[in-house]
């Protein structure tokens, strides 16, 4: 079998060097060097809830005792902290779709508007204020991935749009960001064309493409002659977009590094997801970007797990356990397998060496979280939270660390501080970063 | 026309002035439709009778922006890099399937000499191969597709004894196609030699052919055979995939004009008109600067054909006049004419015969126009109209998105709205395609269900079945026609229970033309855990307390109300959750009164607004974007012929086909700021 680790290949993204003098207030606030590693923020979101008794460490601070559904995470334990007492305050309220809102909450801490129609709103999402305030330090400022599909039209919880149980990135207030599902076309997307091997081949490639894009943005601006207001209108935003995907090939310029395997078609879901961990991990060692939003599955999901023993059955139905063990045990093992995928991100993340003797992982923070706490009882308080990684020497991981009803909106915020981007508010509750966290 | 006591009690509620009833037609003026996107559907229809793929690139796009109801409106779909990035990779993907160069993939046939499925003459099996240890062969047999070159390659060793070396022989069937001398005393080493096979099962192997044998000196010459493979065929030419025989009228190897020639055929159909001199040689260029560059003839065409995927004459529907900023309307040219019917009934690009008439002219004509409507409504490329305009209209993708609540409704499932959806799309195609009056869409009483439907339903299963769904009919529940679906229903409750204001909000707004403003956000949606003993309709009934709510309320409620026997997954119920009996009747104020959901689709049907309504969601959809108020005199004339036709589907397309909007176009004049 063909390693996916194995084939190196050119790849042009940018390396170590950034171009950080374009972003001089970047870093400002921040002690770390030119030449230091990038520090990145992924948000792993996972459905319905967590069996909060299964997971809530009994012991506080470092060496915390692992419950079950903690377990898979013991040989990454000193990279991850649990963090207890969390609230997103912006999910809870009067109506049902307490799944919709918070999942459309998760990232952004701002109340979704209750609309089923195109008057979507809410607010711009954590990730999306860290990407727009670090725009062209990579050719991806950032990337949404999922493993379930699904648009961003209809009523998917109570008069919820689908936007908010679908998408968790949002650039503005109005504009829910898509995900891709599908690790082939990610593959293509991040990677394609870099696996050729052959350095003049790969050369003439990208002389190939960029002709093309040339030629057409040539051709759109020789229509736009005869176009009326509106026309020209599209046609500029198809020229914006030629321009975006020129800049990103001129940009892939420099550096080498490792290019998995192209995934293959037909996977099962839990291969989908081991995909998705390889070809994440290898996106921010690449550096081809720091920001990665992830939905394990969609809000309020209905999938069967039919690939774990004893846990078959519509996730969301299950989660509302009216207090029947047996259907606690089918949560613990559903949780237990997210944690486990999720443990196997960690330590592909903490397997890639970077600096002087850290690893990508110590560079990285990493959220994992979910849009409510107990499936009964749709709270939005006592969330269950992991923050695994250093993020550049912002965090000591390893602690499992309690908290009386803090916002999650300021640990946003302190991850925010993490890549050098200092907001003193965000979304409803945030005003300052999260204290205790190194 | 006159209004109906229901449109009277309608204009109060509606959120803007119903335009009908306020007309006032200036000049006429049969608008202008901005450039177009193709959307996801319409992407994916394309590319498959462009290239015949049976690959839906679109099915990873961004959803598309949605407005005034439909995926497709012009004005609202936007573009964004993203976008632009997956249609490179879309373009890639379609030319390395559907237009490669049909050479047979090469394959190998390996066999290991110890497997026991090869046939030995003489010799065994041992730790270290094969060993032949007298005059005989070792052979498989190899079933190949594809006749061609093929190299057969064998790992042989030796024991070297006696003056000669060991002799070894490729055969194939019975006969020796090269023999080595095997030089390796117990060290494997490889033979190889090409061959000419024709497809079929081939007996292929390896033949010892100089056994020596010496017991008195314990001379023993053998032969040890590890493995042998055929690989290939190496370039044979294979069956052409249908877009590479269409387009590749030549061989791209063979000179400069031949690749425009291919170029230019495929611009044609992609661009949906003959390219013109710049956007040829656009195409060209790029094709001879790729052999300049030093792609091989094949790759330089594919770099032109990603061009013409990729320019914005094939990614947008571009209706470009003369004078950008007229005016004064033209009429379409028969390619932008073309276009329009083709992706109005197919949401695809024009076929061969289409883009005949549009070469004659002819399809300029109206009589020819009505004849190539009614053709392309009975090709199968129509049901575009299920999935895409009832789809959204009529609210058959909503269905695809329901989920009620677990709890509650334990036997729902993804099969149950699967069936769902089935019977929606049937029902609709059985009135839309086969041409029937569209009012039986309110009225009609059969409908087409899955035996789990049935059960659902609580009637008998259908007796004769067609891929699943067989006819029953449920007019003792007071269903009739779409009111009485169960997917519609439950696309229209909360996961938990009913809404009727959604219901009642919905047939206005879908069946009247007439959407309520939204409630004021304080009152919007009734809370789910309210503690007090009012049943839901005596709830409801405050609505019409407050003066502010009553004007729609008072129409809205009734409708939804006369649906309570229909659950909140559809199923039919005498009583409420709490044990009390529902009184589906009802009535509008000073309109008329019904018994229950069937009775109020009878009295809908006889509403005229309801086929105006239709009227005007059609339009909206044929030429992606809203009717306006210019378009009042126009869309009277359909609705007159519509009720002449006795509002048969292909009555209306015609007649929006035939209608100026549709025909005809002008620039937009420059705002002076």
């Amino acid at each position: 079998m063909n390693s996916p680790w194995t084939r190196r290949a050119f790849l042009r993204g940018a390396g170590v060097a950034l171009a950080l003098p374009a972003l001089p207030s970047l870093f400002a606030t921040s002690a770390r060097s030119d030449d230091a590693p990038p520090v990145r923020l992924i948000f792993w979101y996972v459905a319905n809830g967590i069996h909060m008794p299964a997971w809530t460490p009994s012991t506080t601070g470092r060496d915390y005792d692992l419950p079950l559904i903690l377990e898979p995470l013991a040989p990454i334990q000193h990279q991850v902290s649990v963090l207890t007492g969390l609230t997103n305050m912006a999910g809870r309220f009067s109506l049902p779709g307490d799944h919709a809102r918070g999942t459309g909450c998760f990232l952004t801490c701002e109340r979704p508007e209750h609309t089923a129609d195109a008057n979507i709103r809410n607010g711009i999402s954590i990730d999306q204020v860290a990407a727009q305030a670090t725009e062209g330090a990579t050719p991806y400022p950032s990337i949404q991935l999922g493993l379930e599909s699904g648009g961003s039209t209809g009523n998917c919880d109570s008069g919820y749009s689908c936007a908010y149980t679908r998408n968790i990135s949002w650039a503005d207030d109005r504009t829910p960001l898509p995900k891709m599902h599908d690790p082939r076309v990610v593959f293509d997307r991040l990677f394609g064309g870099m696996e050729e091997a052959d350095p003049e081949l790969a050369e003439r490639r990208r002389a190939l493409r960029l002709s093309v894009l040339d030629a057409v943005a040539d051709d759109a601006r020789r229509l736009q002659q005869r176009a009326g207001a509106s026309d020209r209108q599209k046609l500029d935003q198809y020229l914006t977009g030629v321009r975006d995907v020129e800049r990103r090939i001129e940009s892939m310029d420099a550096g080498v590094c490792d290019v998995p395997g192209r995934p293959e078609s037909g996977l099962d879901l839990p291969e989908r997801a081991l995909a998705m961990n390889d070809l994440m991990a290898m996106a921010v060692q690449c550096d081809l970007t720091r920001f990665v939003s992830y939905m394990f599955a969609n809000g309020g999901s209905g999938r069967s797990h039919t690939w774990i023993d004893g846990a078959s059955g519509n996730h969301h139905g299950i989660s509302h356990h009216q207090n029947n063990p047996a259907e606690h045990r089918k949560l613990e093992r559903i949780n237990r397998w997210e944690v486990s995928v999720f443990a196997d991100f960690l330590q592909r993340l903490q397997a890639m060496p970077e600096g002087e003797e850290g690893t990508v992982l110590d560079n990285t923070l990493v959220l994992f979280g979910s849009e409510i706490s107990d499936g009964n009882r749709h709270n939005h308080d006592d969330l269950p939270v992991l923050l695994a990684g250093g993020g550049g020497g912002a965090v000591q991981p390893g602690h499992h660390r309690v908290y009386a009803d803090e916002p999650i909106a300021d640990l946003y915020l302190a991850m925010l501080q993490a890549v050098g981007v200092t907001r003193s508010a965000f979304g409803m509750d945030g005003t300052r970063p999260l204290s205790g966290l190194r | 026309m006159r209004p109906t006591l229901l449109a009277l009690a309608l204009v109060a509620c509606s959120g803007s002035p119903s335009t009908d009833l306020n007309a006032d037609p200036r000049a006429e003026d049969p608008g202008r439709v901005t450039a177009r996107r193709l959307n996801r559907s319409e992407y994916n229809r394309t590319v498959r009778d462009l290239l015949f793929t049976d690959l839906r690139p679109a099915d990873s796009f961004p959803p598309d922006d949605f407005a005034h109801g439909w995926d497709h409106m012009a004005d609202a779909l936007t573009l964004s890099p993203l976008h632009l990035e997956l249609y490179e990779q879309a373009a890639d993907a379609l030319i390395a399937q559907e237009l490669r160069n049909p050479i047979v993939p090469e394959g190998t046939w390996f066999f290991d000499a110890n497997d026991p499925e090869l046939v030995a003459t003489t010799g065994a099996a041992g730790s270290t191969g094969y060993m032949l240890w007298s005059n005989g062969s070792l052979v498989g047999t190899a079933r190949l597709d594809h006749p061609g070159t093929y190299t057969f390659t064998a790992s042989l060793a030796a024991t070297q004894a006696g003056p000669d070396l060991a002799r070894a022989a490729l055969t194939i069937d019975g006969a020796n196609v090269a023999t080595f001398e095997v030089t390796g005393e117990r060290r494997y080493a490889e033979y190889t030699t090409e061959v000419e096979l024709t497809a079929g099962a081939h007996t292929v192997g390896v033949a010892f052919l100089n056994d020596y044998y010496n017991p008195e000196l314990g001379e023993d010459r053998n032969l040890l055979v590890e493995r042998f493979q055929l690989d290939g065929p190496f370039g044979t030419p294979d069956e052409p995939t249908a877009a590479r025989s269409l387009y590749y009228t030549c061989a791209p190897d063979s000179g400069a004009s031949c690749r425009a020639d291919i170029l230019r055929g495929f611009a044609r159909r992609a661009w949906r008109r003959p390219p013109s001199a710049d956007g040829l040689s656009m195409l060209t260029g790029l094709t001879e600067g790729a052999i300049a560059l030093g792609a091989d003839p094949e790759e330089a065409v594919h770099t032109g054909i990603k061009a013409a995927l990729l320019s914005p004459r094939f990614l947008f529907r571009l209706e470009l006049g003369d004078d950008p900023t007229a005016a004064v309307s033209r009429p379409l040219d028969p390619y932008e004419l073309a276009s329009r019917l083709s992706y109005f009934l197919w949401r695809s690009m024009p076929d061969e015969e289409l883009f005949e008439l549009a070469a004659s002219e002819q399809l300029l004509e109206p009589e020819i126009l009505e004849q190539q409507t009614r053709r392309m409504l009975a090709d199968p490329r129509a049901t575009s109209l299920i999935d895409d305009l009832a789809g959204q209209w009529l609210y058959l993708r909503a269905v695809d998105d329901i989920e009620p609540d677990y709890a509650t409704f334990p036997d729902f499932d993804g099969a149950l709205r699967d069936d769902m959806r089935a019977e929606l799309d049937h029902f609709v195609a059985e009135i839309v395609l086969e041409d029937r009056s569209m009012l039986d869409l309110l009225t009609e009483e059969q409908t087409w269900v899955s035996a789990r439907l049935a059960e659902h339903y609580g009637v008998a299963p259908p007796i004769e079945h067609d891929q699943d769904l067989g006819p029953v009919y449920l007019d003792e529940q007071g269903r009739a026609g779409l009111l009485g679906k169960a997917g519609l229903l439950t696309a229209l409750s909360f996961p938990t229970r009913t809404s009727p204001v959604k219901r009642g909000q919905w047939v206005m707004a879908h069946l009247l033309c007439e959407d309520p403003p939204p409630a004021p956000a304080e009152v919007e949606g009734l809370p789910e855990h309210e503690g007090e003993p009012l049943s839901l309709r005596e709830r409801m009934e405050r609505h019409r307390e407050d003066p502010a709510c009553a004007t729609c309320h008072k129409v809205m409620d009734p409708i939804g109300f006369s649906m309570e026997n229909f659950d909140a997954v559809g199923a039919f119920r005498t009583h409420n959750v709490d044990g009390t009996q529902i009184d589906p009747s009802g009535s509008w104020p000073g309109g008329p009164s019904f018994a229950d959901s069937a009775d109020l689709s009878f009295a809908l049907a006889e509403d005229p607004r309801v086929a105006s309504c239709m009227v005007r969601n059609v339009f909206a959809y044929a030429l992606a974007r809203p009717a306006g108020i210019e378009d009042i005199p126009y869309l009277d004339r359909i609705d007159h012929a519509f009720e002449e036709g006795e509002h048969r589907f292909a009555t209306l397309a015609v007649s929006i086909v035939l209608s100026e909007p549709f025909r005809r176009t002008r620039g937009e004049p420059e705002v002076t700021p």
